[in-house]
């Protein structure tokens, strides 16, 4: 028999008080740590989410709808914009990179985003490297996907799917008839992308049955549209994969009885070849500028444009107020938390004098068989670190729990993914703050009975 | 050997220094069964502490088995009374909690003289000694009087002590019951040469004993009344 077989036989004699003290501790951090977990999680998406991007321009409308639908995937787009802006934006000196954006569409609830490489980083080689299976996009039709949708959908390399319009959940929109096939598989790590299907712009393009070429995936160049259907809806018989768009000619196709030779597009008549650049549309594009007062002066030029409809957004302010909502939050939770851990560190403190008052006479007997003080001491001491550590051990393993529940109800309702099985920063202050606190909660209990008589509790 | 010598032992109260036991001179020999007569109060217990080192005198020297406790600091009296000093209580007193085994496995875990093995062997066998092999995972709650306080003599026999100081052992249970259980520890401590001494107000137990003491006559706090303020 040892020491720690008197202490577990202590809290086994009573043990609805010990598991309710226990339990108790463990809500407490669970509050804590769940807390610590979603704040520290939101921020680092937060602060990682941009890649560097400072520079937000869509349609206009406000400007943090327009920064979470484009950073993080999450909200509706507020429309589109000109593909114009971005030729434009891409000769400017003060743009150091300019990053296409073309949303719409989905499949299964993930959202198909259009770019191209200078979206993953700005060496391709080095893009490269960010999958963990196939390759990237090489011709209009291939898509890669984020490693969570091996998962959540039927998809994986070689697997061909159409997209939905809209971006809001699956099925709720009309199918394309445009097939994209993957190609690639992200690795697991990049945030919010993982929940993507990133294609080039011409395929999301293409599934508007807007044809145009020149604009692949590693390639930058002049878009040129070859060919618009103006009643995208009904085409459910032909696919993007039939087009050569090098070579197809415009009259060789007609879409559900009508010519294209009946439309006319921004003034645009069909009848040309090549439709003009004028004519295409981006949902956003990314700017990262040389410098902040290329910044400054760039997005109040934007601004008050009058050549397009458009916003530029910094994106600084928009992640510093996003910042600013979930601190005023975490502040408020925190103090709910911490006065509930009190309450849990008040209730090993009361279960251990009870146990020291209840005990006493137990304890004058082992003094009197010859234990220590110090010994005696330590028993009841252990007994409080055995509720602190099972108490810690529980509140971590809950608090993980609880945070991965929340992190996926905050995944499926914003977009934003947290990885919440590793070590954060500031967990092992938080566990060992609640662990030297609890510590210090036992100390008054094993003071109280140092000097003890023994002779005065043996009846 | 015990010898206490010149002891007064006193307490504190209200109204000043309550002396409960002067004692000039009190030898006991090695291996002698002694009983300790005297009525409730008259100081039996006290002499009995004074004995296991739980307290220390006023005045005077206290001696057992050739050591000075008054030499000794509060830790080193811890572990002399773990290891050469067995205590039978008036209320058994065995811990609620633990087994039968366990209660008889408690001093060798405080002495750390024995392997976790070795205890649950020896105190197996000193169970088995006071014919309780078959109650060795039964509670405290789960024993009668008699079989708590045969529990009780094998937990004060468990580290190879030198002197059994028992308090009223008999106190709380039946005659029949009680004359049993003296027989027995009586009997264990005469094959294992152990030093017992028994307070006692039965005096039917006292007259039972090779050597009778009577505190009445021993305790000068108690002839003299001496009460200092």
């Amino acid at each position: 028999m040892g020491v720690f077989t008197l202490v577990y036989r202590n809290l086994s004699n009573k043990p609805l008080r010990s598991i309710l003290t226990i339990l108790s501790v463990a809500l407490g951090v669970i509050l804590l740590l769940t807390i610590l977990i979603i704040s520290s999680g939101l921020q680092e998406s937060i602060v990682e989410g941009p890649r560097g991007h400072d520079l937000v321009i869509g349609a206009p409308g406000s400007p943090t709808q327009l920064t979470l639908s484009t950073l993080f995937h999450y909200e509706v787009p507020s429309g589109n914009i000109d593909y114009q802006v971005f030729e434009e934006l891409k000769g400017d000196e003060r743009v150091k990179k300019a990053v296409p954006m073309a949303l719409g569409d989905s499949y299964q609830g993930h959202r198909i985003v259009g770019t191209d490489y200078t979206y993953f980083g700005d060496d391709p080689e080095e893009v490269e490297d960010l999958l963990i299976a196939g390759r990237f996009i090489e011709e209009a039709g291939e898509a890669v996907i984020g490693a969570k949708l091996i998962r959540e959908t039927d998809l994986e390399i070689g697997s061909t799917f159409k997209g939905v319009h809209g971006i809001e959940g699956a099925h709720n929109g009309h199918e394309h008839d445009f097939t994209y096939e993957v190609v690639g598989i992200l690795d697991e790590g990049q945030g919010v992308d993982d929940r993507v299907i990133f294609t080039d712009i011409e395929s999301v393009w293409a599934a508007h049955h807007v044809y145009a070429t020149h604009y692949s995936f590693f390639e930058e160049g002049q878009a040129v549209i070859h060919k618009i259907d103006s009643d995208a809806c009904t085409h459910d018989d032909h696919s993007h994969n039939d087009h050569s768009h090098d070579d197809h000619s415009h009259d060789d196709h007609s879409h559900n009885g009508h010519s294209h030779d009946d439309h006319s597009h921004n003034g645009h008549s069909h009848d040309d070849f090549h439709y003009q650049a004028g004519d295409l549309e981006l949902t956003a594009i990314l700017v990262e500028s040389t410098d902040i007062q290329a910044l400054s002066s760039l997005k109040n030029e934007l601004n008050n444009s009058s050549d397009y409809s458009l916003q530029a957004a910094a994106v600084s302010p928009v992640l510093r107020q996003l910042m600013e909502v979930i601190s005023e939050g975490t502040t408020v939770v925190n103090i709910f938390a911490i006065v509930t851990l009190a309450v849990a560190l008040s209730s090993i403190l009361l279960a251990l004098l009870s146990s020291v008052a209840e005990g006493r006479s137990d304890m004058a007997v082992m003094r009197m068989l010859g234990a220590s003080q110090i010994k005696v001491m330590l028993i009841v001491f252990l007994e409080g670190v055995v509720i602190i550590l099972l108490g810690l051990l529980l509140g971590t393993l809950g608090g993980y729990l609880v945070a991965d529940f929340v992190s996926s109800y905050l995944e499926s309702t914003t977009g934003i993914v947290i990885n919440v099985f590793r070590l954060w920063p500031q967990q092992d202050i938080l566990l060992g703050s609640v662990f030297f606190i609890g510590l210090g909660a036992c100390l008054l209990p094993v003071i109280s009975i140092y000097g003890d008589e023994p002779m005065e509790f043996i009846d | 050997m015990i010898l206490l010598e010149n002891i007064e032992r006193g307490y504190n109260t209200e109204s000043g220094k309550l002396t409960v036991v002067d004692i000039p001179r009190l030898e006991i020999e090695a291996g002698s069964q002694v009983a300790l007569m005297g009525p409730s109060g008259s100081g039996k217990t006290t002499i009995l502490n004074l004995i296991a080192g739980v307290i220390m005198p006023s005045r005077g020297r206290v001696r057992v088995d050739g050591i000075e406790l008054n030499d000794l600091p509060q830790n080193q009296r811890d572990i002399f009374r773990t290891r050469r000093v067995g205590y039978i209580f008036q209320r058994l007193n065995l811990l609620s909690t633990l087994t039968a085994l366990e209660n008889v496995m408690l001093p060798m875990l405080f002495a750390g003289e024995r392997s976790k093995n070795e205890q649950r062997t020896r105190a197996k066998e000193l169970l088995a000694k006071v014919n309780l092999e078959h109650r060795l995972e039964h509670r405290p709650s789960q024993l009668s009087q008699g079989e708590a306080q045969r529990v009780a003599i094998a937990r004060a026999l468990a580290n190879r002590v030198k002197v059994v100081l028992a308090d009223e052992p008999t106190g709380n249970i039946d005659y029949q019951t009680g004359r049993e259980i003296m027989e027995l520890l009586r009997e264990i401590c005469t094959e294992k040469n152990i030093t017992l001494l028994t307070a006692t107000h039965n005096r039917e137990l006292g007259n039972s004993f090779p050597r009778l003491i009577d505190i009445l006559e021993i305790n000068q706090a108690l002839t003299a009344g001496k009460e200092n303020s």
